[in-house]
């Protein structure tokens, strides 16, 4: 690997690190800093059908679908007394491997660095010692110029048809 | 079984709402609803629009039996038991799909989509004399009402017709007036340690709630003041209990809510995505009630549920369009204080790609595992399924008594001139009362049938 590869590979691992540290520790407003104005977040349905599996992903319905407002939005609600879906004592544990970048695409004055990498989350909760877990696949498209990284795209790949947690509240 | 006789004497009775916790967690009630409720009635199992092609079909799921949902090369809809007739083997592992057969990878015997036996490999070595024509797929008999498709075990169950009984009225208004009803896509699957009567009671409809576990929702502008998320009744909200099915049986209640008397809202829906709304498939009161409707909620037992509102946002901040949210629900049981939820963004069918679009976005923005309702409401129904499972719990009675004769009168809504009790208020636990009614109902034919 090239210095200059190295060197946009360490951005691009350390921002989802990062970014992971923040979502784990709920903090949430951070991670909005990370987004750039334009971002997408999907979570799309998944359900099997006889073609093949690139297709089992739907087009037409999503678990979760928005941008950069709708996430401040459901934040500044779950911040309430009243935001019971954040109230559960919940704690989530992100972890992310498999860091590749696919494809990179020098513009102006910023590289766009599409990225795809594993995230196995567990999820615990109040003195229950069972946990739940999700297992994903991200393809992110990340904006990286010499002073920052930002997330312009996220869709994350859910291993399941049938989703095995109670409710989602946050990004991942 | 003495929860049983105790809720008999509650429901059906006494009339005092006053229930055992352990209906929402005991392994014996899970049992005994599969055998009693969910192979006996009417389960939803999806829409003829996820199937528009002969060979096109789902896999549905009562209870933990699946199902294959198919439209057979002769146009017809059926339920086909997802098992081979030979060593039993699950025939179908896709969600979704189109086939002119099914070969079981086992020893290969061959199902057309009508679910004929059609192919036996080494047949005049083995089985020459065996006689295929006996041995398609079991099937579960299935009716469809409006593009709903519904599935009954019982072969000996009254007619679908007859069972929806009066609730044909409403559910013609939703989807018959409206000019049908259609997914935007497949349906939202998720699972959760709650039981399914949470849900379904919720849907029945529990105004109540709205006002604690989705406060939020008003005040942070992701629907608009007035609508759902409202502790504020208005004078023309109404709750329609007792509406009766097939055998005059409590089958389904209904919350409406309406906007001032000349006022045409039609559920939110902006003038311009009205034209495949029509009066004439509907009588004269139903339209009033479809015009002036800013929110509908309705569970149709056991496990059918739908909820339309008007005025909703995705993005309180943004400047996107506000639209109706449409979500339309099945709580399968799949264990006892767990539950199996399917999801469908149902809008109208001759609606705009750009609205049917919008109102899917705005929709899983409030409903959904992710959405900012629902997202409140499963950890709560958790932890009421979670107080339920012990012994102690036994000793447990919780009262439902909102709007009971001897606790506050609720009065009969004179102006209503459709089916079913009507309320002039949704403040009440009548509602949530009728579900249990039927539900026990269901239950002591259980016990009369093991006797």
């Amino acid at each position: 690997m090239k210095s200059e590869e190295l060197s946009l590979f360490l951005d691009c691992l350390n921002f989802l690190n990062y970014e992971a540290i923040l979502l784990d520790d709920n903090k949430f407003d951070q991670w909005l800093q990370l987004l750039s104005d334009d971002f997408e977040y999907e979570v799309p349905v998944r359900y099997s059908s006889n073609e093949d599996v690139e297709k089992e992903f739907s087009s037409k319905e999503y678990l979760i679908k928005g941008g950069k407002d709708y996430f401040r939005a459901t934040f500044e609600r779950l911040k309430d007394s009243y935001g019971w879906a954040a109230k559960q004592r919940s704690r989530t544990r992100r972890y992310v491997t498999n860091v590749h970048i696919s494809e990179v695409k020098k513009g102006d004055g910023e590289v766009i660095v599409n990225v795809r990498s594993n995230v196995l989350l567990i999820r615990t909760e109040r003195d229950s010692p069972s946990h739940w877990t999700l297992s994903a696949v991200r393809r992110d498209v990340l904006r990286v110029d010499e002073e920052k990284v930002m997330l312009r795209k996220r869709v994350t790949l859910l291993d399941y048809v049938d989703v095995p947690m109670y409710n989602i509240y946050f990004p991942i | 079984m003495n929860l049983i006789e105790s809720m008999r004497k509650s429901f059906l009775e006494d009339n005092n709402g006053e229930m055992p916790l352990k209906v929402f967690n005991d392994y014996d009630i899970f049992q005994m609803e599969l055998r009693s409720i969910f192979s006996r009635n009417w389960i939803f199992l999806g829409l003829e629009s996820e199937i528009p092609n002969e060979g096109d079909y789902v896999v549905r799921y009562i209870g933990p039996d699946p199902f294959i949902v198919i439209r057979g090369s002769d146009g017809k809809v059926r339920a086909l038991f997802n098992s081979c007739r030979h060593r039993g083997t699950m025939l179908c592992i896709t969600d979704a799909g189109n086939t002119s057969n099914f070969m079981c990878p086992y020893h290969g015997w061959t199902y057309n989509n009508k679910g004929e036996l059609v192919g036996v490999p080494f047949k005049e070595k083995v089985f020459e004399k065996f006689d295929t024509s006996k041995w398609g797929l079991l099937q579960m008999r299935v009716d469809t009402y409006d593009g709903l498709v519904f599935g009954n075990m019982d072969d000996r169950a009254p007619s679908l017709v007859d069972y929806l009984g009066d609730f044909k009225w409403y559910l013609d208004l939703i989807f018959k007036s409206t000019g049908g009803m259609e997914p935007v896509g497949p349906p939202q699957r998720w699972q959760a340690e709650f039981d399914w009567k949470l849900g379904a009671e919720n849907f029945a409809e529990d105004r109540l709630h709205i006002a604690v576990v989705h406060k939020t929702l008003q005040a942070y502008g992701f629907v608009g003041k007035s609508r759902f998320g409202s502790g504020i009744e208005t004078p023309d909200d109404v709750t329609v209990n007792e509406i009766k099915g097939g055998g005059g049986l409590p089958v389904a209640c209904i919350g409406i809510r309406r906007t001032e008397k000349e006022a045409s809202s039609f559920l939110g829906y902006p003038r311009e995505e009205w034209k495949s709304f029509s009066k004439d498939r509907v009588g004269n009161f139903q339209w009033e009630v479809l015009r002036r409707a800013i929110n509908i909620v309705f569970t149709l037992f056991p496990n059918f549920s739908g909820l339309i509102s008007a005025d909703a946002t995705d993005s309180p901040f943004g400047v996107k369009p506000r639209v109706p949210f449409h979500t339309f629900r099945v709580w399968n049981p799949v264990g006892p204080g767990l539950t199996d939820m399917w999801v469908w963004t149902l809008v109208p069918k001759e609606s705009s790609p750009e609205f049917k679009r919008r109102v899917g976005e705005v929709t899983r923005a409030v409903f959904g595992p992710a959405g900012n309702a629902e997202m409140d409401d499963l950890p709560i129904w958790r932890r009421v399924t979670k107080a339920a499972a012990g012994v102690f719990a036994e000793r447990a009675r919780v009262a439902l008594k909102g709007g009971l004769p001897t606790v506050k009168e609720l009065g009969t809504c004179e102006e209503w001139d459709g089916p079913g009790l009507c309320r002039p208020t949704q403040f009440q636990e009548e509602s949530q009362r009728t579900f249990w009614k039927r539900w026990v109902m269901e239950m002591s034919r259980g016990i009369e049938h093991e006797k």
